[in-house]
C-alpha cells in the first residue's frame, strides 16, 4: 500500500510543484505590493477568489485523477499488481486530498506568518479555534470539490460540459431561488467564523458538503470498480458509427454554448414583453429632435407628448450648452423598461414607455429625465457610461435635478426633498459614499444616488453656477484624463481640471442636507424609525418589525441577495414571512422601509444582521 | 482543384460546421428571446451585439480549430502536400471558407435584427450601412484574428492570455486604449444606437488589423515547409501544462504589480488657494464669499504650516515631504478637524473651521498625519508609535522647557519598572496611560535625549527614524528588521537604547523628587 501510496504521489509531483510555484507567486506579490509587516483590512472579493482558484485546482486535479490510468492505459499495469481496485481508489482520492490540504496549510502558513508579523501588543490573540474552524471548512471545501471533480471526471471528454452543466446549474437554482440550494453554496463554507463567543462552525453547510461529498465518492468509486476493458468495449460499442459520432460534436459545441448560454438565460427574470403585432400595429413620427416610434393604439397620447418634446429637449441642451446630437433622438414609446424604471436610455435612444396611468405632463417629466441621460452620455463621450460605479449618483442626480428644476411640479421637486432629508436622518450618506454606488448599495440603498445625486448637482450649481454642469461633463471627454481614477478622487480630478472647488461643493451639499433636515423636521419625524424582531417557526423565519407612532406606509425588507437586494413586502398584520429554506445560512442581513404612495422607492432603515442559529 | 479542396473541407468537418450553425442559431435564439436583454439594452441590435462579442468569438475559435489545429497536428496536411497545389493556396482556401461561414451567419443574424427592430427603432438607411459595415468589418478582423491563433497550436492559450491582458491594460501600451480602437470600438457600447456618427479611423484601423493577422496567420502556415505550425500544433505534455498555467498567473500577478506600482495620481490643485511662502502648503476656504476674517485666518494658518513643515522638512533631512492642502468649513465644530481622504500620493488634506478650531492642536495634528502620509502608515507600527508621539508634541515645544502639566501626565503615564520593552510595546503604554499621557511622556524622553546627548544627537535619530525615505514593498519591512530602532539609537546616538532609557527613567524620577 505504501508502494501505491508513493506512486501516487510521484504522479502528482508536477501539481504539487505547481501549487508551490502558485503560492510563491502570490507571496512575492504580496511583498511587492505592501507591507507584510501591516494588517490591511481584508479585501471583500477575497473568499470569492479562495473559491474560484480552489474550484479550477480541484476541477484540474479530479480531471485525471481518476481516469487518467485507464486513458494513458496504466490501469492494465495496477491490475497485474495484487491490489483490490478499491485500495488503488482509496490509494488516488487520499493522495489528491493530500495534495489539496498541502495548498491549504500553505496558504494558512503563509497567512499566519503574516499576521505574527504585523501583530503589536495590542492586538487580538490569535484565535486557534476560529483558524481551526477556517481550516476545517477549507478543507471540507477541498473534499466536496475534488469529490464532484472526480465524478464528472468519469464523463471523460464531456467533462467540461458536464462541470458546466454542474456549476451554472447549481446558480441557476440558487438565483431562482430553489429551496435549500442555499445549503449546497460552497461559498458559505469560506464565511467569517467570528470569534470568541462569536465564533460560528457552519455546520449546517458543512455537513450538506461532507454528504454530497459521500455520495460523489460513492458513485466515483463504483464507476471507477467499473473502468476497464468491459466498459471501454461497452463505451466502444456506444461511440462506434455516425450516429456516435454526430452525438459528439453536437456535446462540443454545447460546451461554450452551455456556460455563455446559461449566463444569459439565467438572467431572464426581467417583465418586458416583445413587441408583437407586425409592422402595422407601430407608427413613426418625426420632429426637429426626435424620431418617435410608437404603438398606433397610443397615438393620441403619444402625439401630444411629440408635440411637447423638441421644447423639453431644448430646455436640456440650452441648460447644458450642448449641440443637439447629429441625426436624431430615437424615443420608442412602444417598448417596455424594467420594472422599477419609468423610462430608459442607451446613448442617443430613449424609451418612455406610454404608462396609461401617467399624465402627458408626466410623461414629459420622463422624456426629460432620459434626454438628460442622453446629453450626459454626449458631452462626457460616453465616459460617464463606462465608470458608472463611481458616476451613478450623477447620471440620475442630474437628470433627476433637471427634471425637478424644469419639468415636475413644485410638489414633486419638494417630495424629493423630503426623500433625501428623511434617508440622512437615518444616518448621514457623505459624498464620498454616493460616489461608490457598490458600496452605497451594500451600506444603505442605491436608490438614494436619485435624490442625493440632484442635491449633490443642486449644490454644484449653487457654487459654481448654471454652466458648471455642462462644464464638468465636458471634462469626461479628454481621453484617458480620468481613466485609473475611481470614487472621489476620479471627481476631485473631474473639478479640478474645470476649475470647480470640489470641497466647496461637498460643503454645500452637507450644509443643503442640513437645512433640509431642518425645513423638513415635521415630515422626518413623521416616519418612524423601525427595529425588528426574528422568529423561527417551523420552515419560516418571521420578521416582526416594530416602530413608535402611526405607520406612514406599507413596511417592506430590502434583504441581502445573490444578485440583487431581494424586496419582499409584509403581510397584512405587519409581519414579513421569508422561507426559512431561501435563506439556509447562520445569519439574515436585512433592511426595513416604509413604501409610501407619494414616492418612488421605499425609505429605508438601516442594514441589521441577525443570527439564525 | 479548388473546388476540390472546397469539397474536401466541408466534407471533412461537416459536422462541426454544422454544430457552430446550430450554436449560433441557439445563440442568438436565446439572446433574442432573453427578456433582460431586451430590456436592458431596448433594441435587437444590442443582442446582436452580444452574439458579436460572445457566441461569434466562440465559433471562430471552434472553426480555426478544425480547419487549421486538427490539420497540422494529425500531420494530415501533409497529404494535401503531396497534390500539385501551392501550399498558399491550400491556407487560402481554408481562410476562406472560414471567413464565408462567419460572414455568413453575421449576416443572418443581422437580418433576423433587422426585421426584429421593427417597432422599436427608426431603421434609416444611413443607420442600417453603418450597423452593416460594423459588423462586417468586424466579422472580418475576428476571423483573421481566430485563422492566425489557430496557427499558434497548444500555445493559443497562453497567446489568448497574452492578448486579453493587453487588450484590457492600456498601461501595456502607455496610454493607448485599445478598448476604445479598432474592432473593440466597433462593437462597443454605441453599436446598437449610433446612428450618425461614421467610425472611419475605427474602420480602418480594423481592416490593418484584419490584414496583419493575415499576414501572421500566413507567415505561420507558409515559412519553414509549414514545420513551425506541424510543431507547435502538437499536444501539450502535463509538465508543460503546469508551465503555462504558471506562466499566465505569474503574468497576471507581474501586470497588476505593475500597474499598483505605477499608478499615476492626478496632482491636486484647490481652486483660488492661498499659497504658503514656504513648504507645499494651500489652503481654501470652502464657503460661499469667505470673510476678511476668513481670508486672514485662513493665510496666516497656511503660512504657518508652511513654516512648520518647510522647518521640519530641513530638520528630518527629508527629501521631500506630502503636499498639504487646508480647507476652511464653516459648517464644522471648533474641535473637528478631519481627514479629507485623498489619495497617499496626492499628499495630506485637512478640513476643520479655521476661525474657530485650535491652532497649535491643528498644527500637531498636521505635524502627525504627514509623518504617516509620507511613511504610508509604517510609523503607526509600535516599534515607531514612540518616536512618533514624542516628535508630535516635541516638535511645537522644542524652544520651550517641558510644562509642568506634561511632565506630570509623562509620570503617570510611565508604567512601572520603565524599560526598553516598553517601547516595544508602546500601544499597550498609550492603551493604558491614553493618548495624552503617552505623548506627554514621549515628549519628556526626547527632551531628555536633546539635553543629555546634544541637539544633533537627536536629530540625528529622529532623521533616522522619520526622516528616511520609504519604499512601499517589502524593502520597508527589511529595513525594519535589518535596523531596528534600538540600532538606530546607538548608532545616532552612540548610547544604548537601555542605557538612555534608565536615564529617562531617573530624570523623571529627578523631576518628581525636585518637585
Amino acid at each position: 500500500m505504501s508502494e501505491l501510496w508513493k506512486k501516487e504521489l510521484r504522479a502528482l509531483l508536477p501539481m504539487v510543484c505547481l501549487i508551490a510555484a502558485l503560492q510563491a507567486a502570490s507571496f512575492v506579490y504580496a511583498l511587492m505590493t505592501g507591507f507584510v509587516d501591516m494588517t490591511e483590512p481584508k479585501e471583500e472579493s477575497a473568499e470569492i477568489g479562495i473559491l474560484i482558484y480552489r474550484g479550477l485546482l480541484a476541477f484540474l486535479l479530479g480531471s485525471s485523477l481518476l481516469v487518467g490510468e485507464s486513458n494513458d492505459g496504466t490501469l492494465r499495469f495496477l491490475h497485474a499488481l495484487p491490489i483490490s481496485r478499491t485500495r488503488i481508489f482509496l490509494a488516488k482520492i487520499a493522495a489528491g486530498l493530500l495534495v489539496l490540504e498541502l495548498d491549504i496549510a500553505l496558504d494558512f502558513a503563509l497567512g499566519l506568518l503574516t499576521t505574527f508579523a504585523g501583530m503589536q501588543s495590542t492586538s487580538e490573540p490569535i484565535s486557534w479555534a476560529a483558524e481551526g474552524v477556517s481550516f476545517c471548512m477549507q478543507s471540507v471545501l477541498a473534499v466536496y470539490l475534488l469529490s464532484i471533480a472526480a465524478v464528472l471526471s468519469f464523463t471523460r471528454r464531456w467533462y467540461p460540459l458536464a462541470a458546466g452543466f454542474v456549476v451554472w446549474g447549481f446558480l441557476w437554482m440558487r438565483i431562482t431561488g430553489v429551496a435549500w440550494t442555499g445549503l449546497l453554496d460552497p461559498y458559505e463554507l469560506l464565511t467569517d467564523a467570528g470569534e470568541g463567543a462569536g465564533l460560528r462552525f457552519p455546520w449546517r453547510h458543512g455537513a450538506t458538503a461532507l454528504g454530497v461529498s459521500a455520495l460523489c465518492l460513492n458513485v466515483a468509486w463504483g464507476a471507477f470498480q467499473w473502468l476497464g476493458d468491459h466498459a471501454e468495449h461497452a463505451a466502444d460499442r456506444l461511440t462506434r458509427g455516425r450516429l456516435s459520432a454526430a452525438a459528439r460534436t453536437i456535446g462540443v459545441a454545447l460546451l461554450p454554448l452551455v456556460w455563455i448560454g446559461a449566463i444569459i438565460y439565467l438572467f431572464k427574470t426581467a417583465d418586458f414583453q416583445t413587441a408583437r403585432g407586425g409592422e402595422k400595429s407601430f407608427a413613426t413620427k418625426e420632429t426637429r429632435r426626435f424620431d418617435a416610434v410608437f404603438r398606433e393604439k397610443d397615438r393620441e397620447r403619444a402625439t401630444k407628448l411629440i408635440a411637447k418634446a423638441d421644447e423639453i429637449h431644448d430646455q436640456v441642451t440650452a441648460y447644458l450648452r450642448a449641440e443637439p446630437v447629429p441625426g436624431r433622438i430615437v424615443a420608442d414609446l412602444g417598448s417596455r423598461v424594467l420594472a422599477h424604471a419609468a423610462g430608459q436610455t442607451n446613448w442617443t435612444k430613449v424609451r418612455v414607455p406610454l404608462n396609461q396611468d401617467a399624465s402627458v405632463e408626466q410623461l414629459g417629466s420622463v422624456l426629460g429625465h432620459e434626454t438628460v441621460h442622453v446629453y450626459i452620455s454626449q458631452l462626457s463621450a460616453g465616459a460617464m457610461d463606462r465608470n458608472f460605479d463611481s458616476t451613478r449618483f450623477f447620471h440620475e442626480g442630474l437628470a433627476t435635478f433637471l427634471e425637478m428644476k424644469f419639468f415636475a411640479t413644485p410638489a414633486k421637486a419638494r417630495q424629493m426633498r423630503q426623500f433625501a432629508a428623511a434617508s440622512v436622518a437615518r444616518k448621514n450618506v457623505p459624498v464620498e459614499l454616493l460616489m461608490r454606488n457598490e458600496l452605497l448599495r451594500r451600506e444603505r440603498d442605491a436608490n438614494l444616488a436619485y435624490p442625493l445625486g440632484m442635491m449633490f448637482c443642486r449644490a454644484l450649481e449653487k457654487v459654481h453656477g448654471e454652466q458648471a454642469a455642462g462644464d464638468l461633463l465636458r471634462v469626461w471627454s479628454r481621453p484617458n484624463l480620468l481613466e485609473t481614477l475611481r470614487g472621489p478622487s476620479l471627481w476631485r480630478a473631474a473639478m479640478q481640471a474645470c476649475g470647480q472647488d470640489f470641497d466647496r461643493v461637498m460643503a454645500e451639499y452637507d450644509a443643503d442636507l442640513d437645512r433640509a433636515l431642518v425645513e423638513e423636521a415635521a415630515f422626518v419625524g413623521s416616519i418612524p424609525h423601525l427595529e425588528a424582531r426574528l422568529e423561527l417557526v417551523g420552515s419560516e423565519i418571521i420578521v416582526h418589525p416594530h416602530y413608535e407612532g402611526e405607520a406612514p406606509g406599507k413596511l417592506v425588507c430590502m434583504l441581502e441577495g445573490n444578485v440583487e437586494p431581494e424586496i419582499v413586502l409584509a403581510q397584512p398584520d405587519g409581519t414579513i414571512h421569508l422561507k426559512r429554506s431561501q435563506y439556509p445560512g447562520n445569519k439574515l442581513r436585512f433592511a426595513l422601509g416604509w413604501v409610501m404612495k407619494e414616492f418612488p422607492w421605499p425609505i429605508y432603515d438601516l442594514w441589521r444582521e441577525h443570527d439564525l442559529e | 482543384m479548388i473546388s476540390g479542396l472546397i469539397e474536401k473541407e466541408l466534407r471533412q468537418h461537416k459536422m462541426l460546421l454544422s454544430c457552430v450553425l446550430l450554436l449560433l442559431a441557439a445563440g442568438l435564439t436565446m439572446i433574442l428571446e432573453n427578456r433582460l436583454v431586451q430590456t436592458v439594452f431596448g433594441s435587437p441590435f444590442g443582442a446582436l451585439r452580444l452574439l458579436l462579442l460572445t457566441m461569434l468569438p466562440l465559433a471562430g475559435l471552434m472553426l480555426s480549430h478544425a480547419l487549421v489545429v486538427t490539420e497540422f497536428r494529425n500531420r494530415t496536411q501533409l497529404f494535401l502536400e503531396g497534390l500539385p497545389l501551392p501550399r498558399w493556396r491550400m491556407i487560402a482556401i481554408k481562410y476562406a471558407l472560414g471567413l464565408l461561414l462567419m460572414l455568413g451567419t453575421a449576416a443572418l443574424t443581422l437580418a433576423m435584427a433587422w426585421q426584429r427592430s421593427r417597432g422599436h427603432d427608426a431603421l434609416t438607411p444611413r443607420f442600417t450601412v453603418l450597423i452593416g459595415l460594423r459588423c462586417l468589418i468586424y466579422v472580418w478582423f475576428l476571423w483573421s484574428l481566430c485563422f492566425a491563433h489557430g496557427f499558434m497550436g497548444r500555445y493559443r492559450i497562453f497567446f489568448g492570455t497574452l492578448a486579453i491582458i493587453a487588450i484590457l491594460t492600456p498601461m501595456v501600451f502607455g496610454s493607448v486604449n485599445l478598448r476604445e480602437l479598432g474592432p473593440f470600438g466597433l462593437v462597443g457600447d454605441r453599436f446598437a444606437y449610433e446612428r450618425f456618427v461614421f467610425p472611419s479611423t475605427q474602420l480602418w484601423v480594423s481592416a490593418g488589423y484584419a490584414i496583419f493577422w493575415m499576414a501572421v496567420a500566413g507567415t505561420l502556415g507558409l515559412s519553414r515547409d509549414a514545420t513551425i505550425a506541424a510543431s507547435l500544433a502538437q499536444r501539450m505534455s502535463l509538465q508543460e501544462k503546469f508551465v503555462v498555467i504558471f506562466s499566465i498567473f505569474t503574468l497576471l500577478l507581474g501586470y497588476i504589480t505593475h500597474h499598483q506600482r505605477t499608478e499615476k495620481v492626478v496632482p491636486l490643485h484647490l481652486p483660488g488657494a492661498v499659497e504658503a511662502a514656504r513648504g507645499q502648503v494651500t489652503g481654501s476656504a470652502a464657503v460661499d464669499h469667505p470673510t476678511g476674517k476668513e481670508e486672514a485666518v485662513l493665510k496666516s494658518i497656511v503660512e504657518r504650516l508652511g513654516y512648520e513643515m518647510a522647518e521640519m522638512g530641513e530638520y528630518l533631512g527629508c527629501r521631500s515631504l506630502p503636499a498639504v492642502f487646508v480647507v476652511h468649513r464653516r459648517d464644522l465644530d471648533a474641535g473637528i478637524i478631519e481627514d479629507g481622504k485623498i489619495e497617499k500620493e496626492q499628499g495630506l488634506m485637512v478640513r476643520a473651521n479655521l476661525v474657530k478650531v485650535d491652532r497649535e492642536e491643528l498644527v500637531r495634528w498636521v505635524v502627525r498625519e504627514v509623518l504617516l502620509v509620507k511613511s504610508y502608515g509604517r510609523l503607526n507600527l509600535e516599534r515607531h508609535a514612540w518616536v512618533l508621539d514624542g516628535f508630535e508634541q516635541w516638535w511645537l515645544g522644542r524652544h520651550q522647557p517641558v510644562s509642568v502639566e506634561v511632565r506630570r501626565a509623562a509620570r503617570s503615564a510611565m508604567p512601572e519598572g520603565f524599560s526598553t520593552r516598553d517601547l516595544e510595546r508602546w500601544l499597550t503604554v498609550r492603551r493604558d496611560a491614553g493618548p495624552d499621557g503617552a505623548r506627554a511622556l514621549a515628549r519628556v524622553g526626547l527632551e531628555t535625549l536633546e539635553v543629555r546627548y546634544g541637539e544633533p544627537a537627536c536629530r540625528k535619530f529622529l532623521a533616522a527614524v522619520l526622516g528616511r525615505e520609504i519604499q512601499k514593498d517589502v524593502r520597508a519591512c527589511w529595513q525594519d528588521l535589518r535596523t531596528p530602532n534600538a540600532l538606530r539609537f546607538s548608532q545616532t546616538v552612540g548610547v544604548e537604547l537601555s542605557a538612555f532609557v534608565a536615564e529617562w527613567r531617573e530624570t523623571m524620577r529627578a523631576a518628581e523628587a525636585r518637585r
